[in-house]
């Protein structure tokens, strides 16, 4: 009586990794896709930046500084 | 069911008063009368039935329960990419965190001001003025301010676009590029290749495109859409030779601007405003200057003199010939012109005496507007004065001429005829520029490639088949002459943010014919030989010298100049008289957006009109009287009519305008201009011909148009129409003037007014403030009214765009304000100019409403703002009596053009030393607290109290005219307490008690008599 019980309420294996697996698609989907979709639209594009100085510009600490 | 047939057949026809809850229940559609007969819907009442029941399972349910609120959290999160957090352990050496470093460059604005940019871990954040550029010494115009903006700008095109056959713009590398035009060129034999520039400042550059002129057999076309052509013309025919030269204002005491905005847009106006301020000091009153003008609109120029006439331009050619005929001993002609024209004889005859009595220190400018006529004869009276005292020898250097309209005519005529082979738009615009009539836009579509070098999108660049994106001024090296005595570099403070190159290098790599030889230090080494081999060739140790150049930004040549001011006399031009019932059309530049180069420039486009306080538009300007006769209100649209072209644009009433005068500003109107300055205002460009009085200037058909337009404006229209705050601004004393004569008489005259004036709340405990308290001076007699302060307060103080429809509703979110006023008559009104910020007032009455205590005030008398605790009841804003309080109704970062501002390159401006503020904030000026706590940091390293000369607010530093002093109140001996303490300094709204720590100077006017 106890076995049955106790395999009756057994997870399948087989369903339990589908079950897994959709509910890993449906998190990459529900947060990837819906509500992006409804976000506002980026006017401008975005671009990867990098600042880098100019190795052969010459700067100043102060505004007065004169030249050595 | 015969009812229920009968009342289906008759619910159409049936009237019924009552309620409805639903179109289908007003409209009686069958479904609606069908549900009226039941009382419950299907199924509702029906048995329960266990059987029925769904089996779903309580483990089941559960489990979606679980994975739904797993769905739902993962979906709707909102975890914006915050970006990476790296140690900077690979900094540049000469980068200490957190503190700035400057660089010496010069802007590419249109006076090349020498600048000294900010930068802060790599980026640049501020220009500011360099203190050794001989000509702008340490001040700069609003477009080499505001220019920092276009380095961070988001819709810079960033990397190359060729159109294809398809009529699309699609990427091509910079190799392909290269590789392509040069082998255009190349095959280009027998036929013109033609480069389209602005004006060449730079020698190095004016080398270049000669060398490449010469490779390519291609022809130079530089041009300006407002110059000193006819100025210049004017002075050729006069002295034979030269170009018109600079003119010392301060030595000047007596000036008459004819239709010239000097002050304003003329010439190097910030070196033009800070040698008329010189002559405005109070403190050396006996040689205070005088300053007519004689203008048919009201220009910033105008708002600053002593004595105004109004003129329609048209009308100047036959003033300055009775005028020349006053100056030679006969007033019969100018007293019949005074006649004709309305003008006050007192004043003219004033005009007169003057210059007669001030010979070799007086002199007369002519707007360069104006056609050649008046110049010539504006020259022949300057010579009967002895102007030529007041000329500069610095002489202006012309690189290369500027193209004339028949140069353009012959060049489209070649286009039309497919003998050029390719068009180079040097950094140009020439499709928006050049008037419609030279046919240039259609031309274009004859050329087999038009090629457009250009750092954003514009109208020339949309028409174009190949699009080059070039570097920023900030990202480049250069050189730049404009006149004999010094020499000053361009240097990249930081490399190119994307894959953009320096137009020179661009050209560079064309001109030597190899497309793979491209590198970053390519016209790096074209100048340094241009300058190790000829224009500096005789230096010893150049590397040192050339280190030392770039330090300084400048160098100091000691060439003398030839110039001579030898007159020929000439006959004066016969008097054309104006076209009688004629309407004339004078067309300016933008004070703002210059020509439309700064269209994109969100600073510059809500920088409210020195004189209209307008924003985000141009507008023809007409007097009350035009209006009237037209039928026109303030808005309302007029349609103008100059041979075949024709525009409508909205009007705006300005106070002081000559009858029968219309005058609009151009730059605006762009259709390719970004999200900022893409259809912003209207595009008078339109109406130039070649028929004109002069290029600028038009006679014209004019009728009332169809609709209106709203215009938004800082301030309100409609001063003259209320007597309630007709002449407020004087009766509150909120503007406090007086003469020179008054003063010479009685010093003390402001000081003996102040004891009648009435306290409101009577004496208060007065908070003492032994240490170190900061205050502020303004004088009056200094300030034009130029709004470079509020350019740099917007630079520094990360001030957000905020755009029209914000404007309108009073939400500008600028902290210094230029408040203008008028006085008088709409037809001779007396304007009056106030910087207005936060007066930092000991009473502070926002302090005490203030349910949060956001807002304090400092042991150093600083009335500070705690952004944190602020949760924005907008009391403060309420009990402020200066109205200097900005509230952020919204995070105008994310409102303004969809986000705009929070582009990631555009967050590298902000000055990191102040809080980027969000929406539901109050703000207000701090004194630039940033720049007295690093001063204080800098004075305790050095193991001394700060001291008030120690610090410059951003508003100071970027005056022309040193109008604005700061420091320390206590600080009795200092430069700041003369102003302080001085005879004539008064505090607005005084009456109030609240104890203000701004220190106004009152404007003194320099007319004969005492009163004003």
């Amino acid at each position: 009586m106890f076995d049955k019980i106790v395999n009756q309420n057994k997870i399948k294996r087989k369903s339990f990794f589908a079950s897994l697996g959709s509910g890993a698609l449906g998190f990459f989907v529900a947060g990837s896709l819906p509500f992006k979709l409804f976000a506002k639209k980026e006017v401008i594009k975005k671009a990867k930046i990098k600042v880098d100085v100019n190795p052969l510009a010459v700067s100043r600490k102060k505004i007065g500084d004169k030249h050595a | 069911m015969p009812e229920k047939k009968d009342e289906l057949l008759n619910a159409s026809t049936k009237t019924d008063s009552n309620y409805w809850r639903s179109f289908e229940d007003l409209y009686k559609s069958a479904g609606s009368i069908e549900a009226k007969h039941h009382e419950f819907k299907d199924g509702v009442t029906e048995d329960f039935d266990p059987k029925k029941l769904s089996n779903f399972s309580r483990r089941k349910f559960l489990a979606l329960l679980g994975a739904s609120a797993a769905l739902a959290g993962t979906g709707c999160n909102n975890y914006p990419d915050r970006g990476e957090i790296i140690p900077y352990n690979k900094k540049p050496e000469e980068i200490t965190l957190g503190v700035a470093n400057y660089y010496a460059s010069t802007a590419s604005c249109e006076h090349s001001c020498g600048v000294l940019i900010k930068t802060r871990e790599g980026r640049p954040i501020k220009i500011d003025g360099n203190p050794d550029h001989p000509v702008s010494k340490g001040k700069m115009c609003t477009q080499a301010q505001a220019s920092i903006l276009d380095l961070y700008n988001p819709e810079r095109i960033k990397k190359p676009l060729k159109l294809s056959s398809s009529g699309i713009r699609g990427e091509i590398s910079w190799g392909n590029v290269d590789k392509e035009i040069i082998q255009l060129l190349n095959n280009s034999s027998g036929k013109q290749v033609a480069v389209i520039t602005k004006k060449i400042v730079s020698p190095t550059e004016k080398k270049l495109l000669d060398e490449f002129a010469q490779k390519y057999n291609a022809k130079i076309y530089s041009y300006e859409l407002f110059n000193e052509d006819v100025r210049n013309r004017a002075w050729k025919k006069s002295y034979g030779s030269g170009l018109y030269p600079k003119i010392k204002w301060n030595e000047a005491r007596v000036i008459v601007a004819l239709e010239s905005d000097f002050l304003g847009k003329e010439g190097n106006r910030v070196e033009n405003a800070r040698l008329f301020a010189e002559g405005r000091d109070v403190d050396d009153i006996k040689n205070f200057n005088r300053l007519y003008v004689v203008e048919g609109n009201m220009s910033l120029t105008g708002i600053n003199a002593d004595y105004r006439l109004r003129l329609r331009p048209d009308a100047q050619h036959e003033f300055t010939s009775a005028l020349l005929e006053a100056v030679n001993g006969s007033l019969s002609s100018l007293n019949s012109f005074a006649k004709t024209y309305d003008l006050n004889t007192g004043k003219l005859k004033a005009l007169v005496n003057d210059l007669k009595q001030n010979r070799g220190k007086a002199i007369v400018y002519a707007g360069s507007t104006l056609p050649e006529a008046v110049h010539l004869t504006v020259n022949a009276i300057n010579n009967a004065l002895s102007a030529d005292a007041l000329f500069n020898p610095q002489t202006e250097i012309e690189h290369h001429p500027l193209a004339t309209a028949d140069e353009f005519n012959s060049l489209v005529k070649s286009m039309n005829s497919g003998m050029v082979a390719a068009v180079i738009h040097y950094d140009s615009n020439p499709v928006y520029h050049l008037s419609q009539d030279i046919g240039y836009k259609t031309a274009l579509k004859k050329v087999p490639a038009v090629i457009s070098l250009t750092g954003t999108n514009n109208e020339t660049a949309a028409v174009s088949s190949y699009t080059l994106p070039i570097n920023h001024t900030l990202e480049v090296w250069g050189d730049v002459q404009t006149r004999t005595g010094f020499i000053s570099l361009q240097q990249p403070v930081i490399a190119p943010l994307f894959s953009t190159r320096q137009k020179e290098a661009i050209l560079l790599t064309w001109l030597n014919g190899d497309a793979k030889g491209f590198k970053d230090t390519l016209y790096h080494e074209y100048l340094m030989n241009n300058w190790q081999n000829s224009l500096f060739s005789s230096t010893p140790n150049f590397n040192k010298f050339w280190v030392n150049a770039l330090h300084d930004g400048v160098v100091v040549t000691n060439e003398t100049s030839t110039a001579s001011f030898a007159f020929n006399v000439l006959p004066v031009p016969t008097v054309r008289p104006i076209v009688a019932n004629s309407y004339v059309v004078a067309l300016k530049s933008s004070y703002s957006i210059v020509d439309g180069s700064y269209a994109d420039n969100g600073w510059l486009q809500e920088l409210p009109h020195p004189v209209s306080k307008i924003t985000w538009d141009n507008y023809a300007a007409i007097s009350h009287i035009t209006a009237k006769e037209l039928g026109v209100e303030n808005d309302d649209i007029i349609d103008i009519q100059i041979g075949n072209s024709k525009l409508s644009i909205p009007v705006f009433l300005q106070p002081g305008s000559s009858e029968k005068t219309i005058t609009i500003e151009l730059g605006y109107g762009r259709e390719n201009a970004g999200a900022v300055g893409t259809g912003v205002g209207f595009n008078a460009n339109v109406l130039m011909n070649s028929n004109g009085l002069s290029p600028w200037l038009y006679n014209a058909s004019v009728v009332k148009g169809n609709g209106s337009y709203q215009l938004v404006t800082a301030q309100e229209h409609h001063v003259f129409d209320d007597e309630m705050t007709k002449d407020a601004a004087q009766k509150r004393g909120i503007i406090q003037e007086g003469t020179v004569e008054k003063y010479k008489q009685n010093p003390h005259f402001m000081k003996k007014e102040e004891h009648e004036k009435i306290t409101m709340y009577g004496s208060q405990t007065n908070m003492e403030y032994p240490g170190l308290k900061w205050g502020m001076a303004i004088d009056l007699n200094k300030c034009l009214g130029c709004s470079d302060c509020v350019v740099a307060c917007i630079s520094e103080n990360n001030i957000p765009v905020v755009g029209k429809d914000q404007v309108a509703k009073g939400r500008e979110m600028h902290w210094l304000r230029i408040d203008r006023y008028y006085s008088g008559t709409e037809d001779e009104p007396k304007t009056s100019v106030q910087p207005m910020l936060c007066q930092h007032c000991d009473h502070a009455p926002c302090e005490n409403v203030c349910p949060v205590v956001a807002t304090t005030h400092s042991t150093d008398g600083l009335n500070q703002m705690i952004y944190n605790r602020c949760v924005g009841t907008r009391y403060c804003s309420n009990n402020c009596p200066y109205k200097v309080r900005r509230f952020n109704f919204f995070n105008y970062r994310d409102y303004f053009r969809d986000g705009y501002q929070e582009a990631d390159v555009h967050n590298l401006i902000y000055n990191p030393e102040v809080t980027v503020r969000s929406r539901g904030v109050m703000e207000k000026c701090t004194f630039c607290i940033q720049r007295i706590m690093e001063a204080r940091e800098n004075a305790t390293a050095q193991n001394r109290t700060v001291r008030g000369s120690d610090v410059k607010t951003a508003c100071q530093e970027a005056c022309p005219t040193t109008a604005i002093k700061f420091g320390d109140v206590n600080e009795k001996e200092s430069e700041f307490a003369k102003f302080r303490n001085h005879e004539l300094g008064y505090y607005v709204l005084e009456e109030l008690n609240v104890r203000p720590n701004v220190t106004y100077i009152t404007k003194l006017r320099n007319t004969h008599s005492e009163e004003a």
